[in-house]
């Protein structure tokens, strides 16, 4: 088998799953009401006795900005309230396991595994194929069947394209293409499902790996019966590794002096820096965020490392056919059709109209599972299993991870205007809080936006946002402050959230272009992240980040003049905002370190 | 269940867990109604279970309509409900009709529920 | 006997946390007072006059001077707005004599 630039992380083990606690459960509930409590009881006082009056064009969207920021920190401690992992029991054998025969005879569960492809290369997805082979079932009588779903239609057509079905037939797998790409990933599922007849079937990407055990600890969810699907967490094995930094200095400066080497190695020799360099590391997602909202029942499908039940995806599909049909109908009736040309029109409607089971989005993971929860007739059940049963590949550069998280963005906001979850009817509360959660993180660009513009607009103006940085001001900001940073390291704990942290704030840009992207009706567009290293311009994502810290660093020499000369108005003011802005440039550069990482030792790409 | 039932697909390996999904291009292409005709006569749609020869889906076509007899089928799961579907779909582009007698109470009342009474 | 009231254990818990999060925002709010202003600024920010500072001043005269206040209660207001100016000198006395003869002869 080729061998790529993963081989060398082959070796690395995933993470064990945060062990519920009790006692941590309660802490953080109290500790997340004091912050709620502490963080209302700021913002009161910021209303209500610190608006600088003479400015309010920057007051007020400075205070606004805080307070929909704290909206986002309310809705994260409802999230992280507490576990509830749904009890693990063996894997099912029959179908009268995981659903009512209603008189039919019972007989063994038959098992789908599709492998999505598109424009992977071929050799690494046969990875993917060899390890789906390997999966055990304790059940030599269950049938496994293993699919590649190739949308890119490489089965030879093209001889200077690779052909992914020779390698299919080579592992001895299933081979399905279809010969559009309608719908995109949800289109490429629904063609499968047509042809395939598993009662619970498996969705990997084109780069997800199994692991042995993966069907064995997922399908006794099944057994309650409104359990529509179960979500393994996605590992990446490939994040960049911590590099010392002794190394990347002479690296990068190409010092081979050895006084100078052995200066360096002295003074930084125990220092790592760079490890997962892009964030990609999902543990805070998956093993928190997504795992806690098993209380709410709202955790919701990601796509790859997904168990499904058939049953469940084609209710959805049959009930979206039938409303369709019923809204015709209704339209026709109001037009006082003739029953006979209704039904003609019916007919019409039911040849153009397809069963379609995975919601056609950019982000159909998340939009099928808003309307699976959404159901009220069947009120389907989700599982976000919290081990980790699969391994897969992350981005390599900065403008994959961009593109990824910038279809992700564009997905969910465009949920968020046509169909927004909060006012979804058939959720329940909790669901629809968590949902709302997700689309809120997308709108942060709004207020990041404001708190990174602030410092530099104090700079140049010499104006204070708030009356003056008082007693009042700290007293307030500082307790609260503390009590939000020991609430989400209660609600995190064990996981460190120092990456996430960063890019929050450093990912500001794509954010926002994908906001105005979809508020101004663009049609959101699957782009199929690469799986590997693209050797893209990465200037056009940090340009407003390296604009940012250079107007920062010139405000700042400019007050630090003033200062020296007595002109300045407010030292205080000064001190406040220098040290924001060093925040902000610290969490800004994450993503310029990452445009131009390179790993020490070049990996190599096939050998 | 308790007891072992009897093993439905004779085409597997017992010798292996996981098996190969068929890749449909080993058998030559058929006209769409007609693959879809078979799916529905083959024993998984209608979980017959039977140890004993598919029975063959008892159907009539008369009159342009494609009579579909469901006194053998005690019910209809929402996968067969949506392959019923397609089968109706691929007919209907040929100009036929499909209509399903002596469906039981309980498929009457799931069609019903799915919203379908309409075109099923 | 315990297990029967376990159940009393969460909500009681919650409550519990709901007070002590009440008492904790009134300490915080007692630390100092939470008008703004009457500690000044950390550093030393000049503090810009509230709106109506003139405004508050003119209507403290008015009050003296139509009686509707008695001369105690004027210098007591008179010291509490001085408080909020800027570059205030601090609590000058009221008792010297030039303020004394300013003030205590409204006919001027």
């Amino acid at each position: 088998m080729e061998k790529f630039y993963f081989n060398r992380f082959d070796d690395r083990k995933p993470y064990h799953a945060i062990p519920d606690s009790t006692f941590r459960t309660y802490l953080f509930q109290f500790a997340g009401i004091l912050t709620a409590f502490a963080g209302i009881a700021y913002l009161r006082w910021r209303w209500q006795h610190s608006l600088n009056y003479e400015a309010m064009w920057f007051s007020l969207p400075l205070i606004l900005a805080e307070t929909l920021c704290f909206i986002g920190t309310l809705l994260l401690i409802i999230n992280f309230w507490s576990f509830k992992d749904a009890e693990k029991t063996p894997p099912v054998h029959y179908l009268s396991e995981i659903e009512d025969l209603h008189g039919r005879a019972d007989r063994p569960v038959m098992i789908d595994v599709f492998i999505a492809t598109y424009n992977e290369d071929v050799e690494l997805v046969r990875y993917s194929i060899r390890d789906a082979k390997k999966m055990n079932y304790p059940y030599t009588d269950v049938p496994v069947r293993i699919y590649v779903l190739d949308d890119g239609r490489r089965d030879g057509r093209d001889p200077s394209r690779q052909n992914m079905k020779k390698v299919a037939q080579e592992e001895g797998v299933g081979y399905l293409i279809r010969e559009h790409n309608k719908g995109y990933k949800a289109g490429n599922l629904k063609n499968a499902l047509d042809q395939t007849k598993g009662d619970l079937f498996a969705i990997l990407d084109a780069d997800t790996r199994p692991f042995p055990d993966f069907l064995v600890h997922t399908t006794g969810y099944f057994r309650r019966r409104k359990v529509a699907w179960v979500q393994t967490p996605q590992w990446f094995y490939d994040t960049t590794p911590a590099e010392p930094l002794n190394e990347v200095i002479k690296s990068r400066l190409g010092i081979r002096n050895r006084r100078a080497a052995r200066l360096i190695d002295l003074l930084f020799g125990k220092i790592k820096i760079n490890e997962d360099i892009f964030g990609n590391d999902p543990r805070l997602f998956y093993d928190v965020i997504l795992r806690k909202r098993n209380l709410y029942n709202a955790a919701f499908c990601c796509g790859a490392g997904s168990v499904h039940r058939r049953e469940a995806v084609m209710t959805l599909a049959l009930k979206d056919l039938a409303r369709e049909i019923r809204r015709l109908e209704t339209d026709l009736l109001r037009k006082r059709t003739y029953s006979n040309e209704i039904a003609g029109e019916t007919r019409t409607l039911l040849l153009e109209q397809d069963i379609i089971p995975f919601k056609f989005h950019a982000s159909e993971d998340i939009y099928t599972s808003i309307m699976l929860h959404a159901d009220k007739e069947n009120r389907w059940e989700s599982i976000q299993h919290p081990d980790i049963e699969c391994k897969m590949l992350s981005t390599q550069d900065l403008d994959s991870w961009i593109k990824q998280h910038q279809r992700y963005a564009e997905g969910s906001l465009d949920i968020a205007f046509k169909d927004n979850p909060l006012f979804k009817k058939g959720l329940t509360l909790g669901q629809r809080l968590c949902y709302f959660n997700t689309i809120w993180s997308y709108f942060a660009p709004l207020w990041i936006l404001v708190f990174l513009l602030s410092p530099i607009l104090f700079f140049f103006t010499l104006t204070l946002p708030v009356q003056g940085y008082s007693f009042d001001f700290f007293k307030y900001f500082i307790f609260f402050q503390v009590l939000n940073a020991a609430t989400i390291t209660l609600g995190a704990w064990g996981i460190c959230t120092k990456r996430g942290d960063q890019y929050y704030i450093s990912g500001f840009w794509f954010m926002l272009t994908a906001l105005v992207s979809v508020a101004r009706g663009k049609k959101v567009k699957f782009n199929v992240t690469p799986k590997n290293k693209q050797m893209g311009k990465h200037m056009q994502h940090i340009l407003p980040h390296l604009v940012i810290i250079g107007l920062g660093l010139l405000g700042i020499a400019y007050n630090i003049a003033l200062l020296a000369t007595g002109f300045h108005p407010t030292a205080a003011g000064f001190a406040a905002n220098a040290f924001w802005f060093l925040f902000n440039a610290v969490n800004l550069s994450i993503m310029i370190r990452a445009a131009y990482w390179k790993p020490l030792e070049p990996y190599d790409e096939q050998v | 269940m308790e007891e072992k039932l009897p093993k439905v697909n004779a085409d597997l390996s017992p010798a292996s867990q996981i098996t190969a999904g068929k890749a449909p291009g080993h058998v030559p292409p058929l006209p769409v109604e007609e693959s879809e005709l078979m799916r529905i006569r083959s024993e998984e749609l209608f979980q017959s279970g039977s140890e004993y020869p598919t029975r063959e889906l008892a159907g009539v076509y008369f009159n342009g309509i494609q009579y579909f007899d469901f006194t053998h089928v005690p019910y209809l799961s929402n996968s067969e409900m949506a392959r019923l579907v397609n089968l109706l779909k691929s007919l209907l582009k040929k100009g036929i009709e499909i209509k399903l007698v002596n469906a039981s109470a309980q498929i009457q009342q799931k069609i019903r529920s799915m919203g379908l009474e309409s075109i099923l | 006997m315990m297990s029967r009231y376990k159940f009393l254990l969460r909500p009681l818990f919650y409550i519990f946390s709901i007070l002590f999060s009440s008492w904790m925002v009134l300490w915080i709010e007692s630390i100092s007072p939470s008008d703004f202003g009457k500690y000044g600024a950390l550093f030393s920010t000049p503090v810009p006059a509230p709106p109506g500072g003139r405004d508050q001043l003119k209507k403290l005269y008015r009050e003296y001077k139509s009686g509707r206040i008695s001369s105690d209660e004027f210098e007591k207001k008179f010291e509490d707005l001085l408080k909020t100016f800027p570059d205030d000198p601090g609590n000058v006395p009221l008792d010297s004599k030039k303020e004394k003869n300013e003030y205590t002869d409204p006919g001027r």
